[in-house]
């Protein structure tokens, strides 16, 4: 498997599960899935920093994210192992913890790697490589056993954690459990499933489509033709994004991003409202189309505007102004230019908007912003998260993970178990 | 760095310190030259030698040059060094150029500026030392004693008589390169060239041997040196698209790049080598150079704090680099040059162990 894939995954794995209370089978069996899910939450929210000198900062940041204050050294040391940190001692003591996460490369490679040097267990394998799988279309649960060889003890210790991290979830359609990952889902998981149901051997490439160019305009021949996506678009699985500017309304389509909070939603929808414009710009504007849609998004972040004005501005930024996003301005005499709102939350959509454009995915979809403002401020930050005790969840545990939890107790109990 | 000291050391070092308290990075003896091709070879001669550089970047990433002539003995004809050091000053590129002599004869110090020159005595410098506490800011970089002790392990350190061994003379290839090649190639060639010239010593460099320390820290120097001379180019470029403007300088331009990646296609559908036309190290030479983009403050100063780094951490055993009255920020500077130096092992293949003074800085 892709070791940038697995980063992501491993980050997934971390972001669901983290309000999971503790509870053995989670601890156990994906410790390394876990470590290097935190450490790869952690790295992404310390890249652009040059470095921080004052470790208490840090701790509240990795407190937002679900890193406790114990865990926290195992996480710096993942990240020290594969260069995106070095840190300086003065005796016991942390002086300064230098930054090297990459920022012209996602990192995420570097992580899959790591999480494959540290040896993860088959129940860690199956997890990740399942977890993928189910990014790209639901699939039939004996069919998705099958692809592993997992006991029926072991693929049943898996699903109940990745379950309880809604990372994986059951429901049963015309009799067949099927399993899907919530986080492939935009709206209802039903609609979803009987639609996979329906083109069951096109879904996955139809995702694929989707995922590889973010955005994708409805008029394009990929989709036109497809029929699976078509009837994905009729039923309500994929929700396109209108944009109506000065060549007539035109709508984009984005691959299906489920599991977020409330507010990663809207921020999400900001993303792809803003992706959506510039795509109009790259192919249906009425002057000259966007060439470097990438660096149209970097100047809107690092300027807060375009360089120049443009006729069409207005019509084509509209939907932005619609959702707060920022507001078009008069340059000059029917030229336009769009100014963006400098809120933390804009500034967080066009970041993940330009990493859509550029990877295809997101995991940054779930970046903390009071864990980055702890690590911003000059220091004693205590943000509302890390003030707050976050409501944790109680894992719902089959019979037979149940069963092997016992086991496992009563093997110390006895001191069957052997000590090296 | 010549082997023997000269009765100009004084003159040139406390030039040094005051260079450096205006935020100068500031090599000694500096020697320029010319190649001649002869077909299959190149010939080099040596042109003269310039006794004091100095090379300062803003924070906006300008240069600014700064060459200096010390004279201090008697038998000298000022006039005619003044018409030699307005040729070095051309030949160079620099923007200033310092005559420095313990007296200034009135028609000396009335034709100098006439040529662009600046003419001054050592009062004057001293007064300049003095007002600037370039003593206490240098830390101990312009010390006549910490200079004798590190030209003491400069070079191969041959004994007269003895044939050098194989090793000696590999490096020997290193210390011409960073003497006058590097003086020479085109900036945009040097970073290249510098990593492949530490590339070929890397296995025969030691922790436990003076000269080669001394040696990976002139080289990290450098290194230094070639990232800011790039940050200069793609700053000047937009910060818009940082990796592919540092890839079009470090390759001489568009028609550079293009015709190198042309080449590696045709030569990758020889089959002889399958590999990208970027070297491995390149992607991570490059954050380092976004890293430096973003953390101005910092990157303007890093020359000088590799340079303390040295005196301080090597020969003073001190764990950090302190620099009074410094220019941008110091933790950015320190961050950076640490960084910077070990991004050089990592691209070279020097052992890292090699730094392992500067760990605590």
């Amino acid at each position: 498997m892709d070791p940038t894939l697995i980063g992501l995954r491993t980050q997934d794995f971390h972001e669901s599960l983290k309000v999971v209370t503790t509870f053995g089978p989670k601890e156990v069996k994906f410790k390394n899935t876990l470590l290097i899910g935190k450490a790869s939450s952690l790295a992404m929210h310390l890249r652009g920093l040059l470095y921080i000198d004052q470790y208490e900062q840090i701790e509240y940041a990795a407190a937002s994210l679900g890193i406790n204050s114990i865990e926290l050294p195992a996480v710096l040391r993942e990240l020290e192992t594969i260069d995106f940190i070095r840190i300086t001692k003065s005796g016991e003591q942390v002086k300064r913890i230098d930054v090297k996460v990459p920022e012209f490369r996602s990192g995420y490679s570097e992580l899959g790697k790591r999480w494959q040097d540290l040896r993860p267990n088959e129940l860690e394998q199956a997890g990740i490589a399942s977890l993928e799988h189910l990014h790209h279309g639901p699939v039939a649960v004996p069919v998705l056993q099958s692809q592993y060889s997992l006991n029926s003890n072991e693929f049943a210790i898996m699903s109940d954690v990745m379950m309880c991290g809604q990372l994986l979830a059951i429901q049963t359609v015309d009799g067949t459990p099927t399993a899907y990952s919530p986080l492939a889902v935009d709206g209802n998981p039903s609609a979803y499933l009987q639609w996979a149901k329906r083109f069951p051997n096109e879904v996955t490439a139809a995702i694929e489509t989707l995922s590889q160019s973010q955005g994708l305009a409805m008029s394009d021949g990929r989709i036109a033709s497809n029929k699976t996506l078509m009837d994905a678009i009729q039923t309500g699985v994929i929700m396109p994004v209108t944009v109506s500017g000065a060549t007539g309304a035109q709508r984009f389509l984005f691959a299906p991003r489920g599991g977020l909070a409330p507010e990663e939603k809207t921020i999400l929808d900001k993303s792809r409202a803003i992706l959506s414009c510039v795509r109009y710009g790259q192919s249906f504007s009425q002057g000259v189309a966007i060439k470097y849609p990438r660096r149209i998004l970097e100047v809107l972040r690092d300027n807060k505007q375009f360089n120049r004005g443009h006729p069409d501005l207005m019509s084509q930024y509209g939907l932005l102004a619609e959702k707060l996003i920022g507001h078009p301005f008069e340059e000059s005499t029917n030229r336009w230019n769009f100014r963006i709102d400098d809120t933390d939350e804009n500034m967080k959509a066009l970041n993940i908007a330009i990493e859509m454009l550029e990877y295809g995915t997101s995991s940054s979809v779930s970046i903390d912003l009071d864990a980055q403002k702890a690590l911003l401020s000059p220091s004693q930050y205590q943000g509302p998260a890390s003030t707050r005790p976050r409501m944790t969840s109680d894992p719902v545990v089959s019979e037979e993970t149940r069963a092997d939890i016992i086991r496992e107790l009563t093997k110390l109990t006895r001191g069957m178990n052997t000590h090296g | 760095m010549a082997k023997t000291l000269d009765k100009d050391l004084p003159l040139k070092l406390q030039f040094r310190r005051i260079l450096f308290a205006e935020g100068y990075w500031s090599p000694l003896e500096v020697e320029l030259s010319n190649y001649e091709d002869l077909g299959n070879t190149l010939k080099r001669r040596s042109l003269t030698d310039l006794d004091v550089l100095g090379i300062k970047f803003d924070r906006l990433f300008n240069r600014t040059c700064v060459v200096g002539d010390c004279k201090s003995g008697r038998n000298v004809s000022d006039a005619n060094r003044l018409f030699w050091l307005r040729g070095v000053k051309d030949y160079f590129g620099a923007d200033l150029a310092y005559y420095l002599r313990p007296n200034v004869d009135s028609h000396i110090a009335a034709i100098a500026p006439k040529m662009g020159l600046c003419a001054l005595p050592a009062s004057h410098l001293d007064g300049l030392e003095l007002r600037l506490r370039a003593k206490e800011t240098s830390a101990a970089l312009g010390d006549l004693t910490d200079f004798e002790t590190t030209l003491q392990r400069w070079g191969v350190g041959t004994t007269k008589g003895v044939s050098p061994s194989q090793e000696q003379l590999q490096k020997k290839r290193v210390y011409s390169f960073l003497s006058y090649t590097y003086w020479y190639i085109e900036r945009f060639r040097a970073l290249m060239q510098l990593v492949g010239t530490f590339e070929s010593v890397a296995h025969v460099l030691s922790p436990e041997d003076d000269r080669d320390v001394l040696l990976a820290f002139v080289g990290a120097e450098r290194f230094a040196h070639c990232l800011l001379e790039a940050a200069a180019f793609v700053h000047s470029h937009g910060l818009q698209n940082i990796p592919n403007h540092a890839r079009l300088y470090f390759y001489g331009g568009p028609f550079g790049l293009r015709e190198k990646e042309r080449t590696f296609d045709l030569i990758r559908k020889l089959g002889v080598v399958n590999e990208d036309l970027d070297p491995p190290w390149l992607r991570d030479t490059i954050e380092l150079l976004g890293r430096m983009l973003h953390n101005p403050n910092g990157a303007c100063d890093v020359l000088r704090y590799i340079s303390v780094a040295y005196v301080s951490c090597v020969l003073h055993k001190k764990q950090e680099v302190v620099i009074p009255n410094t220019n941008g920020s110091p933790v950015e500077a320190v961050v950076l040059a640490k960084d910077i130096i070990l991004q050089f092992a990592k691209a070279t293949g020097i052992r890292e162990s090699i730094f392992d003074s500067i760990r605590s800085m």
